[in-house]
């Protein structure tokens, strides 16, 4: 038999989280004032999925921010097809020879990542730039798809 | 619920937004290198201009640092040896890479030794 989420008294499972939540914070607290010493934080990157992406809708225009740092215009290829994104982008290793590594947690790096966009677009109208390491694509949406404003009727 | 229970959930959820409003900070990939010469510093920090960045040496601690906004601060520091000569540093940006690199101070430098072997 299903057990419904009433079936728990809902109060209860309410503090259970938020005692599971206090408990991250207190993790996190202790992580971030060992990072102090020793640099052992969660670090900023884990392409194994590929760049950090951000999605944003202005109404008229869907933003896509992705985080490509020592990437360059030629290392990133942008491809759009009816709704379905494509970024693929690689990065090569820096050329340090001769040299001791004291630390490697920056790497060669290549992704390809695809994303089905939430409405339809206008692809030829679409830009993409890149400053900063930050890739920014701007995506109009077809007419159909921005937004209307509704008047509410006046009626006497 | 009780009135107590309702003003501590209260408390909570505020603590919980105030939270939110604070920087966040994010520990950037480093790698690092060094050879005679110099000790190279290189950070992924996309989405730093060139304004937001702050590099500083203070008692042989490099902090690397550089804000993305005004929520969001990428920051690290790391000991430097006494290798180092904290006056020779150049700073380079690039496509949201960091690179710090240091040039060794003399005293530190290998030197090559003449023997002269005794016939």
């Amino acid at each position: 038999m299903l057990t419904r989420w009433n079936d728990f008294g809902f109060g209860d499972l309410d503090r259970t989280f938020l005692a599971l939540g206090e408990l991250r914070d207190e993790m996190e607290k202790a992580f971030s004032d060992f990072d102090r010493g020793f640099g052992l934080r969660r670090i900023h990157s884990d392409w194994s999925v590929g760049p950090r992406t951000e999605l944003t809708d202005n109404g008229e225009t869907l933003v896509v921010k992705a985080e490509v740092p020592g990437m360059a215009e030629k290392d990133l290829d942008v491809s759009l097809e009816g709704n379905a994104l494509t970024i693929r982008g690689k990065r090569e290793n820096e050329k340090m020879e001769g040299y001791i590594v004291h630390r490697k947690e920056r790497g060669a790096w290549e992704f390809s990542r695809a994303f089905t966009l939430p409405c339809k677009v206008d692809g030829d109208k679409a830009k993409a730039s890149l400053k900063d390491g930050i890739l920014e694509l701007t995506i109009p949406k077809v007419p159909e798809a921005q937004p209307r404003r509704i008047t509410i009727g006046g009626s006497k | 619920m009780t009135t107590a229970a309702i003003e501590k959930n209260k408390d909570t959820q505020n603590a919980a937004i105030e939270q939110a409003k604070q920087i966040q900070r994010i520990t950037p990939a480093v790698d690092i290198y060094e050879n005679d010469n110099e000790l190279v510093f290189v950070a992924d920090m996309p989405g730093v201009p060139k304004e937001g960045l702050d590099v500083q040496v203070e008692k042989q601690e490099l902090t690397l640092a550089g804000e993305v906004n005004e929520h969001n601060r990428y920051e690290r520091s790391f000991k430097l040896p006494p290798t180092v000569d904290v006056d020779k540093v150049s700073a380079t940006l690039k496509n949201g890479v960091l690179n710090v690199t240091f040039k060794k101070a003399e005293h530190a430098k290998p030197k090559k030794i003449q023997v002269n072997l005794l016939k």
